[in-house]
C-alpha cells in the first residue's frame, strides 16, 4: 500500500496561476480521474506529481516522503507519466521505446538485463501489444500509438501511474478499451493511477474517485459519484447539464444541456405552447427549436419522457408532480404560458382523467383567440381513456375552429404563414411609430 | 529491422538483435582495417598492400622509400582521417539524438564559419603575419572555432540552454560570421584560395605534431560521448520524458555541447571543413543499427573514419598527381546518398 499526499499546493507559470491550494490524499489501487475544463491545472498537477515541475508553496507527499528529498531516479522509480504530445523520434521500434523506460533500473550504459527484458514483455502483455515490438511507431494508428505509450510507463515499473488526456484522441471503442486496459492494471498491480480525462461520462464509468478543477482551484473530490452532480459541474466547466444514474451501468451519466448549439438559425417571432406527454412531443419540441421557434410545454408530468425532453433542450416547462393528476395550480400556470403564446399545438398523447384538462387548456386557447393546432396522427378515440370525456372535447375543439393536422409538415406550413403575418403586424407597428414621430 | 518480427518475444527480439549487431560491428571493423590499409597503399606513389603490411610489420622507418612515403606522409595523414571521422560522425550522431533533429551536424554550432573567420583574418591581415609561427592557420582556426562555440553557447544561456535555442542561435551565428568571412574574402583576393582550401578541408599538410594533440583530445573526446548513450536515449521521445526520467537536460545540453565543440574544433583546425561526414554518416549507421545510441554511436564512429579514410583516398588519385579537395569528395558521394536516404524515407522507409 502507498499513498500521495498533497498538501496545500501552489504553481505558476510567470504570472500566471495555475494551481491554488490543491490538497489531496490518494491510496493505492485506485483510478482517479482528473477533471475540469481546458487550461483548469490538470496537466499542472501532473507534472508536479511526477516531479517536472516544483510546486512554489506546499508539498507533496509518496508514502510519508516529501518529493523534495528524492532524486531524479528515485522518482523515475515510483512515478511514470504518459504525456499528450507525441513523441520526438516516431521512427523509433517499439521495443526500443519501452527500452527507454527502464533508465532508471539499468547501469551507466542502459544495458537490458534480463529482467529488464522480462518487464518489457509483461507491460506488453498487459496491453495485448506484443506483436508490436518490432514495429516503428509512426506506422501504428492513435490507438496503438497510446497503448505503446502506456506499455512504456509500466515498463518503468512505478508505482505511480500518471495520464495524461490518454484516450484524448481516440474513437470510442478504443477509449473503452483503453481505460478498461488502465483500470485492470491499476487493480492487478495495486498502482495509483491519475488520469486527466476530458469526458467526465468515461471518467463516471471508469474511476474509482475524481479531482474536479477549475482555475487552479479543487471544486470538488472524492468518490466519482459524490463528484459528478450538476453544481460541481456548472461550477467548473459553467454549463448546465443533467447528472443522472445510468440504470444499466449504475454508473452516472452528464447530459449537456446545450440550447444555444441547437438555435442556429434566425431566430422567430412566433411563441409556440406545446401540450403534449407520453413522447408524443420529443420530435415537435426539437424540430420546431431547430426552426428557431419559442417553445414552452405543459403540463407535463415530471419522469415523463416529454418532461424530460424538454428539459434536455431548456424548454420552460410547467410540471406537476410524478404520475398524479393536474392540479388547478399547475393548470393556471398553463394557462398563463398559453396566454403568452402565439400558437398552441396539442399532440396525440393519450389522455386519462389526470391530464384531461390539458384539452380544456386548449379550448381556452380557442376562446381567447389564439390560433390552437391539434395533432391527430392517431384517432381520439384509440386514446381516450377517460370513457368519452376527451371525444366530447375534441368535438369542442373542432366546433371552435381549431386546426386538425395529420403531419408536423403541414404544422410548419402553418406557422410559417403565420410567422409572415406576426412579421408583417411587427412592420406595421414600427412605421405607425415612425409616422407617430414624423409628425412630431 | 522492419515488421518482420511479428512472432518474437522480447528476449528473441533482443538477443537477435545483439547477434545482428555484432556481426555488423565484426563487418565495420573490417571495413576499418581495409579502409586503413588502402588509405596507406594509394597515392601520387602507390605502394602495394604487401609491402604496407609488411613495413607496417617490421616497424622501420628506415626502410626505404615506400618507408619513408609512409612514415612522414601517409601514416599521419591517414589517422588524422581516421580520428576526425570518428569525431565528426560521433558528434554529429550526438547532436541529432541531443536536437531530435535529423539535419543537426557539428558545424551547426557555429564552428566551421568561426574557424573560417579565425583564418580569414590571419589571411585579410597578409599571409606574411604568423604570429603562432608554422602552425598560426591551425591555431586561428582553432581559436575562431572555440569562441564561436563560446559566444553561442553563452547566448543560449540566456534563453535557459533549450536545446532548440542552441540550435537557432547557431544557425543564427553561422551566417553572421558567414557574411563577414565573405567580406574579409573581397578584402584578400589575391590569398582567397587559401580560405577556399580551409573551406573544402584538405589532409595534404597533416603533421605528426597534429596527430599528437588528435591522438589525446579524440580518443577523450568519443570517449566523454559514449559515456552518455544512456541520457541520449532518453531524450529520443522528448525533452519532457527524459526530465521525467530524472536528467538535467540543461546539464546533459551543456556537457554535449563543450565536448563536440572541442572535438570538432581540433578537427577543423587540422584539416579545415569537411562537409556531410556529421550529417550523413549518423543516418547510414541508423539504417542498419536503429535508434540505440548504445550501438549507433561506435558504428558510427567506424563508419565516420573508414568514410573519411577511404575518399581522402579518392582525393589522391582522382587527379593524380594533384589532390581534390576532402570537402569535394566527401560532397560528391555524401550528397547523392544524403537525398538518396531522405527519398528512401519519404517512402515510409
Amino acid at each position: 500500500m502507498v499513498n500521495i499526499e498533497i498538501e496545500g499546493i501552489h504553481f505558476s507559470y510567470k504570472s500566471t496561476k495555475a494551481l491554488e491550494s490543491v490538497t489531496a490524499k490518494i491510496e493505492s489501487g485506485n483510478f482517479v480521474g482528473l477533471l475540469g475544463p481546458n487550461g483548469s491545472g490538470k496537466t499542472t498537477l501532473l507534472k508536479c506529481l511526477s516531479g517536472m515541475l516544483k510546486p512554489k508553496v506546499g508539498s507533496i507527499y509518496f508514502d510519508g516522503k516529501n518529493l523534495e528529498v528524492f532524486s531524479g531516479s528515485d522518482l523515475a522509480k515510483n512515478f511514470s507519466i504518459v504525456l499528450t504530445n507525441a513523441i520526438d523520434t516516431p521512427q523509433m521500434e517499439v521495443f526500443d521505446i519501452l527500452a527507454t523506460a527502464r533508465y532508471p533500473w539499468t547501469g551507466w550504459l542502459g544495458s537490458l538485463s534480463s529482467k529488464d527484458i522480462k518487464t518489457i514483455n509483461e507491460a506488453l502483455e498487459a496491453l495485448e501489444i506484443k506483436d508490436f515490438i518490432g514495429r516503428r511507431f509512426n506506422e501504428l494508428s492513435d490507438g496503438q500509438k497510446q497503448k505503446v505509450l502506456i506499455a512504456r510507463a509500466l515498463a518503468q515499473e512505478a508505482k505511480v501511474l500518471l495520464l495524461d488526456e490518454p484516450v484524448a484522441h481516440l474513437d470510442i471503442k478504443h477509449q473503452i478499451e483503453v481505460l478498461g486496459l488502465i483500470k485492470r492494471i491499476t487493480k492487478e498491480r495495486n498502482l495509483i493511477t491519475i488520469g486527466a480525462l476530458h469526458d467526465v461520462n468515461l471518467a463516471s464509468l471508469f474511476c474509482d474517485s475524481a479531482i474536479l478543477l477549475s482555475e487552479g482551484r479543487i471544486i470538488s473530490i472524492g468518490p466519482i459519484d459524490n463528484v459528478l452532480t450538476d453544481e460541481n459541474i456548472k461550477k467548473a466547466f459553467h454549463i448546465s447539464t443533467i447528472v443522472k444514474k445510468h440504470p444499466i451501468t449504475d454508473s452516472l451519466y452528464v447530459v449537456p444541456i446545450c440550447t444555444s448549439e441547437l438555435k442556429s438559425v434566425k431566430p422567430k417571432a412566433l411563441t409556440i405552447h406545446i401540450i403534449c406527454g407520453g413522447g408524443t412531443g420529443a420530435s415537435l419540441m426539437r424540430m420546431l427549436l431547430e426552426h428557431g421557434y419559442k417553445i414552452s410545454a405543459g403540463v407535463l408530468n415530471v419522469l415523463d419522457t416529454d418532461y424530460e425532453v424538454a428539459c434536455t433542450l431548456g424548454i420552460p416547462i410547467v410540471s406537476e408532480a410524478p404520475f398524479s393528476s393536474i392540479t388547478e395550480e399547475a393548470h393556471k400556470a398553463n394557462l398563463n404560458k398559453i396566454n403568452n403564446a402565439n400558437v398552441v399545438i396539442l399532440t396525440d398523447t393519450p389522455f386519462g382523467r389526470g391530464n384531461l384538462r390539458n384539452i380544456g387548456a386548449a379550448i381556452m386557447a380557442l376562446e381567447k383567440g389564439i390560433t390552437t393546432v391539434v395533432v391527430e396522427g392517431k384517432p381520439i378515440q384509440e386514446r381516450d381513456f377517460t370513457g368519452g370525456y376527451a371525444q366530447a372535447s375534441y368535438e369542442e375543439l373542432k366546433r371552435k375552429g381549431a386546426i386538425f393536422v395529420e403531419s408536423y409538415d403541414r404544422i410548419l406550413s402553418i406557422l410559417n404563414e403565420l410567422e409572415g403575418k406576426q412579421e408583417n403586424l411587427h412592420k406595421v407597428q414600427l412605421s405607425g411609430k415612425e409616422k407617430h414621430q414624423n409628425d412630431h | 529491422m522492419g515488421s518482420s518480427h511479428k512472432e518474437l518475444s522480447p528476449f528473441d527480439y533482443h538477443h537477435k538483435r545483439v547477434r545482428l549487431g555484432k556481426l555488423i560491428f565484426l563487418a565495420l571493423a573490417i571495413l576499418l582495417v581495409f579502409s586503413f590499409l588502402l588509405g596507406l597503399s594509394v597515392g601520387a606513389i602507390d605502394i602495394p598492400f604487401n609491402d604496407v603490411i609488411e613495413i607496417l610489420l617490421n616497424s622501420n622507418p628506415n626502410g626505404g622509400i615506400y618507408a619513408k612515403i609512409l612514415f612522414d606522409v601517409r601514416l599521419p595523414r591517414v589517422i588524422a582521417t581516421l580520428f576526425i571521422g570518428a569525431a565528426l560522425a560521433t558528434s554529429g550522431v550526438s547532436l541529432q539524438t541531443l536536437f531530435r533533429n535529423q539535419l543537426a551536424e557539428p558545424y551547426i554550432l557555429g564552428i566551421a564559419s568561426g574557424a573560417l573567420l579565425g583564418v580569414s583574418i590571419i589571411v585579410a591581415l597578409g599571409v606574411s603575419q604568423q604570429p603562432f609561427g608554422p602552425y598560426t592557420m591551425s591555431f586561428m582556426a582553432f581559436l575562431g572555432a572555440f569562441l564561436t562555440t563560446f559566444l553561442v553557447f553563452t547566448t543560449s544561456k540566456a534563453f535557459g540552454l533549450r536545446p532548440v535555442s542552441v540550435l537557432l542561435i547557431g544557425l543564427a551565428f553561422s551566417f553572421l560570421l558567414s557574411s563577414i568571412v565573405t567580406f574579409l574574402q573581397y578584402l584578400a583576393l589575391k590569398d582567397i584560395h587559401i580560405i577556399f582550401s580551409w573551406m573544402m578541408g584538405s589532409f595534404s599538410a597533416i603533421h605528426w605534431s597534429h596527430i599528437q594533440i588528435m591522438a589525446v583530445i579524440v580518443p577523450l573526446g568519443l570517449f566523454l560521448l559514449f559515456i552518455k548513450v544512456k541520457d541520449l536515449n532518453a531524450i529520443l521521445l522528448g525533452e519532457e520524458y527524459a526530465k521525467q526520467l530524472g536528467i538535467d537536460i540543461k546539464k546533459l545540453t551543456q556537457y554535449l555541447i563543450i565536448v563536440v565543440a572541442i572535438l570538432v574544433s581540433v578537427s577543423v583546425a587540422s584539416a579545415g571543413i569537411i562537409g556531410f561526414v556529421g550529417l550523413v554518416i549518423p543516418h547510414i549507421a541508423r539504417l542498419f543499427l536503429g535508434y540505440d545510441n548504445k550501438f549507433l554511436m561506435p558504428a558510427s564512429a567506424l563508419i565516420g573514419a573508414s568514410f573519411l579514410t577511404l575518399s581522402d583516398a579518392l582525393s589522391r588519385i582522382i587527379i593524380r598527381p594533384s589532390e581534390l579537395p576532402i570537402g569535394v569528395v566527401t560532397s560528391m558521394i555524401g550528397a547523392p546518398l544524403f537525398i538518396y536516404l531522405l527519398l528512401k524515407r519519404g517512402r515510409g522507409g
